[in-house]
């Protein structure tokens, strides 16, 4: 009885040993699943934040060059225009500006400033 | 430090893993995979099946692996919840197993096989080519050493039936291998009453 159980035992030993390498399709199936790690999540965070405040920063410019162009008298003092006036349009300019720099300020703090 | 020389001691492995450590996760998987991969083709045979089921049960090991006690080895550990995957895949498939009474008083299973000169091919071939229901109680059986009992409350089927399947598929087995078959009378009395899934 002994020896008919190690002979089975054998095929038992050579089915388990079979080995098949997966295709890269298993890993990426798990890895949509698997939660994020902390670094992964905060880079993914930092990146969307990034693009939001560059696009914040791109319309704020825009619409300040578009100030600037609007009469002769203001070309040459747009920016002063742009920053000091009342004027409901500059007003939007600063605000969307600050809200920029707030952006950057949220995706950057300063003790984990790139530049650091 | 190298991957492997970092992450060889299981523990550290585990810590890490638990951590959400992309590189201990993908260590592990790497490891692991192409084994448990293996197993999972013996019980579903269709490659594109036994890698959903390999991406299931992985899943189900990383998000479980904060409850494995050290008591055992990480490797068996993987290898139940792989072969539960396995399971739950071939029950959804609502696999029928006929009960056979007759073979209530069946003496214990004779067998005469010789594996000395066998390869692994051959054999993987004969247990591929069983039908799934014996396949399936042959791998717990004979493979993973699961006793009669656990594989009837697996399978939700009786200890005689897991027995009769066992017998009929070592003897498709030996039959398959070419081997000399000494269940060949036993069987003949239960003949018209076998049970095949």
């Amino acid at each position: 009885m002994e020896n008919e159980n190690l002979n089975w035992n054998k095929i038992a030993a050579l089915l388990a040993s079979r080995k098949v390498v997966p295709s890269t399709r298993v890993w990426d199936l798990i890895q949509e699943r698997l939660p994020k790690h902390v670094a992964q999540r905060r880079f993914r965070i930092r990146t969307l934040l990034g693009i939001a405040a560059t696009f914040s920063l791109m319309v704020s410019l825009t619409s300040l060059w578009a100030l600037q162009n609007k009469s002769p008298e203001s070309r040459f003092s747009g920016y002063k225009f742009a920053v000091r006036s009342n004027d409901a349009e500059s007003a939007a300019i600063r605000s969307s500006v600050a809200f920029a720099l707030k952006l950057y300020a949220a995706d950057f703090p300063l003790d984990e400033h790139p530049s650091r | 430090m190298t991957e492997k020389a970092l992450y060889s001691d299981e523990t550290v492995l585990i810590r890490s893993c638990l951590q959400l450590d992309p590189a201990a996760q993908a260590y592990l998987f790497r490891t692991y995979a192409p084994r448990f991969l293996g197993l999972i083709l013996r019980y579903v045979p269709n490659k594109t099946d036994a890698e959903d089921i390999l991406a299931e049960a992985f899943c189900r090991i990383f998000s479980r692996l904060n409850t494995f006690r050290s008591q055992g080895s990480l490797m068996g550990w993987m290898r139940r919840i792989t072969v539960n995957e396995c399971l739950l895949f071939l029950r959804r498939k609502k696999i029928h197993f006929e009960s056979t009474d007759l073979l209530e008083n069946f003496p214990e299973i004779p067998s005469s096989v010789d594996a000395g000169y066998l390869d692994a091919d051959g054999v993987r071939k004969a247990v591929e080519a069983l039908p799934t229901g014996y396949r399936i109680v042959f791998n717990l059986y004979v493979v993973e050493g699961y006793p009669h009992q656990e594989i009837a409350a697996l399978l939700g089927i009786s200890v005689n039936t897991s027995k009769s399947q066992l017998l009929h598929a070592k003897r498709r087995v030996q039959t398959l291998l070419g081997l000399p078959n000494s269940t060949e009378k036993l069987s003949e009395s239960v003949g018209s009453k076998e049970d095949s899934i």
